[in-house]
């Protein structure tokens, strides 16, 4: 038997990105992180974090170090306190992230695509207005991560079957009488134009959960459906009055087709009986 | 009427002035005529860019010439205008140098000088923007912010007050002491 991660939504994270066509100079960079530090006052996203990641030193074929490194970025972010498990933690609920190639917003407490889009409009708009008059739009993506527990029920056996849609083309058909875990992975690009494709992935990715802690050890199935907007030649130049609101439609276009991806890989009964999405 | 210019100091100024330096371990400076930059950008463009690489790296300061110059500033005397301007506040001048110590690298260059009340100034100048922020010696603090297209915005509180920082970061996009 299945159980969706969150007592609203299977939906783990969700994550729109725009990306720049080109790296924007320093002096557009420093302008947006001030346009950031004040909108995301207002949106309670007033954790600031410098943006690090890891440098694998390799000498001969081998690991010799690994050094953290500053990246040019900040994440702003936003915690809540939440009950779990008769324990109050102070977890990680809002995030954006600001590099010079791209702006990405992650929420791990996804409520409805309403609320979604206008903190997205918040948080995007001037960054968008400032970096549209320097460079190009590189692309947009939409990516959710939703996300299923399995519970022991009966013979115990673990099979996605009932909670996937074993018709589905975007699953591989061996998963569904896969002895243990399983992953699936597909994507492809369509509405291939001179400058335009549209990449569609899907990922099923069956895991023994070893973190957040109170997740730990849950066997779960994780369905990543993702949709992304490429202006892969040139990049798609935009009016900076206009930036915002079009990127912005860009992402409902996109969230509508994630919709229909969601509906197309989860069982239409399961989805029926637990509140989720699925076509009559 | 605000300095933003050398001007001249007393040998008694020059000697405030060296143990302020040596206080906050900076290099030795110039002669006082010499005219000091009023912004660091010069100076300090490959520091003010974008923070250290390096994870962990402590970065002091990435305008220190500002700094500098505002202690510098400390050291002149009364009437350093010729116009009867008060001789600048000691702790006017001490929080306009921890607030462009604790400046972020997305900031704007600062300009720092000194008015005729005695009061530490530190302006932002952007393309179309103009942020000004003054200390005062009785941790009173005024800011002005002017942007083309928008309103011209001023505040003033105190250092330590969590309306007027709130206010800061809305305006100016920086955070008034992190």
């Amino acid at each position: 038997m299945w159980k969706l991660v969150r007592a609203e939504n299977a939906i783990e994270t969700m994550v729109a990105t725009v990306r720049f066509q080109e790296p924007l100079s320093s002096v557009v960079t420093k302008r947006i992180l001030r346009e950031l530090e004040r909108v995301t006052f207002d949106a309670n996203l007033n954790n600031r974090q410098a943006l690090q990641g890891i440098q694998f030193n390799v000498q001969n074929n081998v690991t010799a170090a690994m050094t953290p490194v500053a990246l040019n970025g900040s994440l702003f972010q936003k915690t809540s306190l939440v009950r779990i498990n008769n324990q109050v933690v102070n977890q990680l609920v809002q995030q954006l992230e600001f590099q010079p190639i791209h702006l990405v917003y992650t929420t791990w407490m996804y409520k409805s695509w309403k609320q979604e889009r206008e903190t997205i409009a918040t948080l995007f708009s001037k960054a968008l207005t400032a970096a549209v008059q320097v460079s190009a739009i590189g692309g947009v993506r939409l990516e959710y991560v939703d996300r299923f527990l399995f519970q022991v029920e009966g013979d115990g056996k673990f099979s996605a079957e009932g909670l996937l849609n074993k018709n589905s083309g975007y699953i591989s058909p061996q998963i569904f009488d896969a002895p243990d875990l399983f992953h699936s992975h597909t994507g492809r690009f369509d509405e291939v134009q001179e400058n335009f494709r549209r990449l569609t992935q899907v990922n099923v990715d069956a895991q023994d959960l070893v973190a957040p802690p109170h997740l730990a050890g849950h066997r779960s199935i994780g369905v990543t459906t993702a949709v992304d907007d490429q202006y892969y030649t040139s990049g798609r130049e935009f009016d900076s009055d206009v930036a915002p609101q079009e990127i912005l439609s860009t992402f409902d276009r996109l969230h509508d087709e994630a919709i229909d991806l969601f509906k197309n890989v989860v069982d239409k009964n399961f989805a029926a009986h637990n509140g989720l999405p699925f076509d009559v | 009427m605000y300095r933003f210019d050398a001007g001249t100091a007393g040998a008694a100024g020059l000697a405030a002035v060296a143990a302020l330096t040596s206080m906050y371990s900076t290099p030795a400076m110039s002669a006082p005529l010499d005219v000091v930059k009023p912004t660091a950008k010069q100076a300090t463009a490959s520091t003010s860019e974008q923070p250290s690489s390096k994870a962990g790296d402590v970065q002091y300061e990435l305008w220190p010439d500002a700094s500098r110059r505002l202690l510098f500033l400390a050291s002149l005397d009364e009437d350093h205008d010729g116009e009867g301007a008060l001789r600048p506040s000691e702790s006017a001048i001490a929080s306009a140098v921890l607030f462009v110590r604790q400046l972020p690298y997305y900031a704007s260059d600062p300009v720092v000088g000194v008015d005729g009340d005695g009061n530490a100034v530190v302006e932002f100048h952007d393309v179309d923007e103009l942020g000004q922020v003054i200390f005062r010696g009785d941790d009173g603090v005024e800011a002005f912010y002017s942007r083309e297209g928008l309103q011209p915005v001023s505040f003033e509180g105190k250092i330590n007050d969590q309306d007027f920082a709130a206010k800061f970061v809305k305006t100016f996009g920086i955070r008034f002491f992190v």
